[in-house]
């Protein structure tokens, strides 16, 4: 049978297939619409997502294949309905859903059919989640539960609505100041977790959400789980590779000092970029106040390193300058720049201190309100919802390189920065 | 002459209709008016737009009956649609926080986070730019509910950009799909299997060609994209026992035809016939969604 496909072909009209599926079309148009839809994909999968988007009546689960996905609507344990899919991570995928129960908004991390059939390491797993859920701290992404639809297993979670600090950084090193919240705020995580004897053993940029008002979430605290643990030909220490302390390579269990080689490593990433994740070399990149606290979490000996994340983040605090003020109202706030198109003024006065110490903070120089003013004009126009993200990525590079040039008093190489932007933003259609 | 007179008797001209309008269609309208601008306060479309506009959605067939027309049109959300098609800041806001986050989910499960972010920027471009023309967004007919047409284009953008992208799930392996069903474990069977290969595709095909486009559809929509009985039984307005009998019936139907015509084309024994069709009636619904597949 020849299945022709659209392109010499002109698709439905969607009022047409709005008609087809609501019943509203004449018997010839019903006609016109099967003979279409029996040569074109496309418009036959419009017609199912609208049929199912119509329907709300509860879909099977079909865990015939938890990798390709479940459909938005799907009803897990009874309890959770699924959004959408939002990420996919070591140890399967991450859906958005609403906790029908608690009447809330959760993640749900489906396990992969490997972690999900070995009794042993469901078991283990139970075991983290129970301690994990101990950990209440505001930068540390909460754990909920384990549980189980047919043969699908999942935990639930916080859900933290925003990105990953490695797509975040994936437009670039960030400025110093933000940098540095950051890092305290992921050392607060750690050592909230310590405290109650939870390694993360796992720490990375990707593991590591930032919230859309700019703070900070460690995700996933002690679920990283060798996959071939059990009795099989694999067995490798767990975590990931880049990010592995020495005696984790070695294969040794991970310690609270391996969780703060891990986070030098990520914060020679903050600093440096993405590709800065190897070789001690790489702390040029990270500011001089800041270099040999960073080196210390990378010490080959783990009782060479810092003794505590409370102690580096002390450390960290106590070098950043004073007069670095918490909050200037009117600053765009960055982070919200890379999410889902998504933007955010905001105006705080410094009575709000939770939110205005997570945002970044600019000096109030006469300079750099050229730049807050670059943003804030690029925000409020219309044509803002209109640019890719991509470019928006570019641009927002550009804005920082200016305002970190501006701030080192290099008033021409600024100005060359906000003619790029301008640039880009004429190519623009 | 009051206002609603007065919109009446604007809307009636613009439709070339002789006379004055009556009171039912004075009342209908200034309900309409009302309807729309309670939906959407924020929005603040000029009054003589609002007539035009409406007066393009509504037939002007002198035997057209205008009143039953009028009163099947999603008036307020072709309000918001006109808002939007006219760049109004509050409109595209309406539509940004009260109608997008129920249409997006729809095309969740085409991709990641990522992909849908994008395909989401790439409908606001396209609903809301024109290329030339008026933008998208502006051919909306209010003939059914907004979101649906929404759902409609989203879909087709994600569909679009996931093509271009190169996104596109892998196809499935020709070979596999024009396999018979394996028939694990019996070597005898499996040597006919090889033998009859060439046959059973044709037979097939031929079988599936012989089918109503509806029936396909049915098929397709059923095997392929999932949709359950009681999501074909609301497709077609009939009750769920009746879209199951069409599924049997179309598989029965490809069924028979494939054993006809098998049967004329091979030459087997009783008994190595039996067994080839008895393989292909208890994995029909997996050759059914190989073979329907694109």
């Amino acid at each position: 049978m020849e299945v022709i496909f659209p392109a010499s072909q002109k698709c439905l009209d969607e009022n047409v297939l709005v008609d087809f599926v609501s019943g509203r079309s004449s018997e010839e148009g019903r006609q016109r619409v099967e003979t279409h839809v029996d040569q074109c994909v496309d418009c036959r999968q419009i017609v199912a997502l609208m049929v199912q988007a119509t329907t709300p009546g509860q879909r099977p689960v079909t865990p015939s294949s938890p990798s390709e996905g479940l459909a938005p609507g799907t009803l897990l344990g009874d309890r959770f309905r699924l959004r959408g899919l939002v990420g996919r991570g070591g140890m399967g995928m991450v859906y958005e859903a609403d906790d029908q129960l608690l009447r809330t908004r959760v993640a749900v991390k489906l396990l992969l059919p490997e972690v999900a059939s070995a009794p042993q390491l469901l078991e283990q797993l139970h075991r983290e989640i129970l301690v994990g859920r101990r950990i209440g701290h505001p930068n540390v992404c909460r754990l909920y539960d384990l549980g189980k639809s047919g043969d699908l297993h999942f935990i639930s979670m916080e859900f933290v609505e925003g990105e990953t600090l490695e797509s975040c950084l994936r437009r670039g090193p960030l400025p110093t100041e933000r940098a540095l919240e950051i890092l305290e705020q992921i050392c607060a995580a750690l050592a909230a977790a310590h405290a109650e004897g939870v390694v993360h053993r796992d720490l990375k940029p990707a593991n590591v959400m930032i919230d859309e008002q700019g703070r900070i979430k460690v995700m996933d605290f002690g679920l990283a789980r060798d996959l071939h643990a059990e009795g099989s030909l694999f067995s490798r220490p767990v975590g990931t590779p880049a990010y592995w302390s020495p005696e984790q390579a070695r294969g040794e269990a991970a310690t609270v000092a391996s969780d703060l080689y891990a986070l030098g490593r990520t914060a020679l990433q903050i600093f440096g970029g993405l590709h800065a994740a190897r070789g001690k070399r790489e702390l040029v990149s990270v500011p001089e106040p800041y270099r040999k606290a960073i080196a210390r979490c990378l010490e080959l000996a783990p009782e060479d390193r810092w003794p505590s994340a409370e102690a580096l983040r002390h450390e960290l605090s106590r070098r950043r300058p004073s007069w670095i003020p918490r909050a200037i109202a009117g600053v765009v706030f960055i982070g919200a720049l890379g999410g889902a198109g998504v933007f955010l003024a905001q105006q705080d006065s410094a009575e709000h201190v939770p939110i205005a110490a997570a945002a970044p903070t600019v000096r109030a120089s006469r300079p750099v309100r050229v730049v807050e003013e670059h943003y804030a004009q690029l925000m409020a126009s219309s044509r803002a919802r209109f640019i890719a993200i991509g470019t928006l990525g570019r641009i927002e590079q550009r804005l920082r390189l200016a305002e970190r040039a501006l701030r080192d008093g290099d008033a021409p190489g600024a100005d060359e920065r906000l003619g790029e932007v301008d640039r880009i933003l004429a190519e623009e259609p | 002459m009051s206002a609603d007179h007065l919109r009446a008797e604007r809307v009636w001209a613009a439709l070339d209709r002789p006379g004055a309008p009556d009171a039912v269609f004075r009342e209908v309208l200034a309900r309409a008016v009302s309807s729309m601008r309670a939906a959407w306060p924020t929005v603040d479309i000029p009054e003589d737009v609002v007539l035009t506009e409406l007066a393009a959605r509504l037939p002007k067939e002198p035997d057209a009956d205008v009143i039953a027309a009028f009163s099947k049109l999603h008036v307020a959300d072709l309000y918001l649609a006109w808002g939007c098609g006219r760049g109004m800041p509050a409109a595209l806001a309406e539509l940004e926080q009260k109608l997008l986050p129920s249409v997006l989910p729809a095309i969740a499960r085409l991709g990641d986070r990522d992909f849908v972010s994008e395909a989401a920027q790439r409908l606001r471009t396209r609903l809301f730019v024109s290329d030339d023309g008026p933008p998208k967004i502006s051919t909306y007919e209010g003939r059914g509910p907004l979101t649906a047409w929404l759902r409609a284009t989203a879909m087709r953008t994600a569909l679009n950009l996931r093509r271009r992208g190169g996104h596109d799930q892998p196809t499935t392996e020709a070979q596999e799909r024009l396999e018979l069903p394996a028939l694990v474990g019996d070597p005898d069977l499996e040597l006919l299997r090889e033998r009859c290969l060439p046959e059973f595709r044709a037979a097939f095909a031929t079988a599936v060609g012989a089918l109503e486009a509806k029936d396909r559809n049915l098929l397709r929509l059923h095997f392929i994209d999932g949709l359950s009985i009681d999501d074909l039984g609301a497709l077609h307005d009939v009750h769920r026992a009746t879209a199951a009998r069409w599924i049997a019936s179309a598989r029965d139907g490809i069924f028979d035809r494939v054993r006809a015509d098998l049967g004329k084309r091979l030459r087997l024994t009783h008994s190595e016939f039996d067994s080839l069709v008895g393989a292909v009636r208890s994995q029909l619904d997996l050759s059914i969604g190989r073979w329907l597949r694109d």
